[in-house]
């Protein structure tokens, strides 16, 4: 997948999760900018990424999730494998 | 007694098991895990000794962030005790993830609504030192070992952080048995969140009161 594809996919999870429908993307964002994305919603989005990727996050790499980067940086070095 | 103060090993994971679920039982039978999960205590130990073997730290479920009071080689009591990050994943995302992982999608997922209200306005303030989970055996009790543990707690981060401005505690109110003495330490509340309906029903409670005390009195003199 490519990063746009993953950025795309990313954003539709994060919109529905923290209900947040004009949410866009950006690859600075971290829980700070975006409203609703407390510790309790991230598990959420979380497991809506496993399912939609198809892959498992590590715990230890879960807990590196500084920002969106940080995620679509895990999700490409996930789905590349 | 002579009692010695130690941080926590991997040996200790049945001390910390034991202090995360007493610490949040309050006067009550159940601990608010038992509540929230709808687990057994024995699935509860089982859950939290999974969690604390990956001895991640950042939070109350990292067994190297307690404090421990030994008699001889007697664990007595124990507290929790980290830094709230200042940039970074807080606290709660490392505690959320290692809770989330281990109790597996279904779990979690039936649990969410009651941790939605025990996670109702618990904000830890960033680079101040964080207290959790304070528990001490009973046959112990009356000794202010609590007390001796936070003062083993601020000397030992100071150390490490030595501009350390201030040290906090979320506690339920009604929990309030140790509290006395860290009204005379100078622990003072400086806030009280009343819980959300349903609270009290996981909880020991009806409301968090958040506790903060001025560490400037316990820096060495330059």
């Amino acid at each position: 997948m490519t990063t746009e594809q993953i950025t795309a996919e990313l954003t539709t999870i994060f919109r529905k999760v923290f209900k947040a429908p004009d949410l866009e993307l950006d690859p600075s964002l971290t829980p700070n900018d975006v409203d609703n994305w407390n510790s309790l919603n991230n598990t959420i989005m979380i497991y809506e990424v496993e399912e939609a990727f198809g892959i498992k996050i590590p715990l230890r790499e879960m807990i590196t999730i500084k920002t969106v980067g940080d995620l679509i940086a895990i999700i490409e070095r996930h789905t590349a494998a | 007694m002579e009692l010695t103060f130690r941080t926590g090993t991997l040996d200790d994971i049945d001390f910390a098991t034991e202090t995360l679920i007493e610490a949040e039982k309050g006067v009550g039978i159940r601990s608010s895990w038992e509540n929230i999960f709808s687990l057994s205590r024995q699935e509860i130990k089982e859950l939290f000794t999974r969690v604390l073997e990956e001895n991640i730290p950042g939070s109350e479920f990292c067994v190297e962030n307690y404090l421990l009071a030994c008699d001889g080689p007697k664990v007595v009591g124990g507290i929790s005790a980290w830094v709230e990050p200042g940039s970074g994943p807080g606290s709660h995302f490392i505690k959320t993830a290692l809770l989330s992982k281990h109790a597996g999608k279904e779990l979690w997922m039936k649990a969410l609504p009651k941790l939605e209200i025990v996670a109702h306005g618990l904000n830890r303030t960033p680079n101040t030192l964080q207290f959790e989970d304070g528990y001490v055996i009973r046959s112990y009790r009356g000794n202010r070992i609590l007390s001796a543990l936070h003062k083993f707690g601020y000397r030992r981060y100071l150390e490490k952080y030595p501009a350390l401005t201030a040290a906090q505690a979320f506690m339920v109110k009604g929990n309030m048995n140790s509290t006395n003495p860290m009204v005379k330490q100078g622990w003072k509340i400086i806030a009280e969140k009343p819980g959300p309906p349903g609270f009290d029903e996981i909880m020991p409670g009806k409301s968090i009161l958040h506790w903060e005390i001025d560490l400037s009195p316990f820096k060495n003199p330059s």
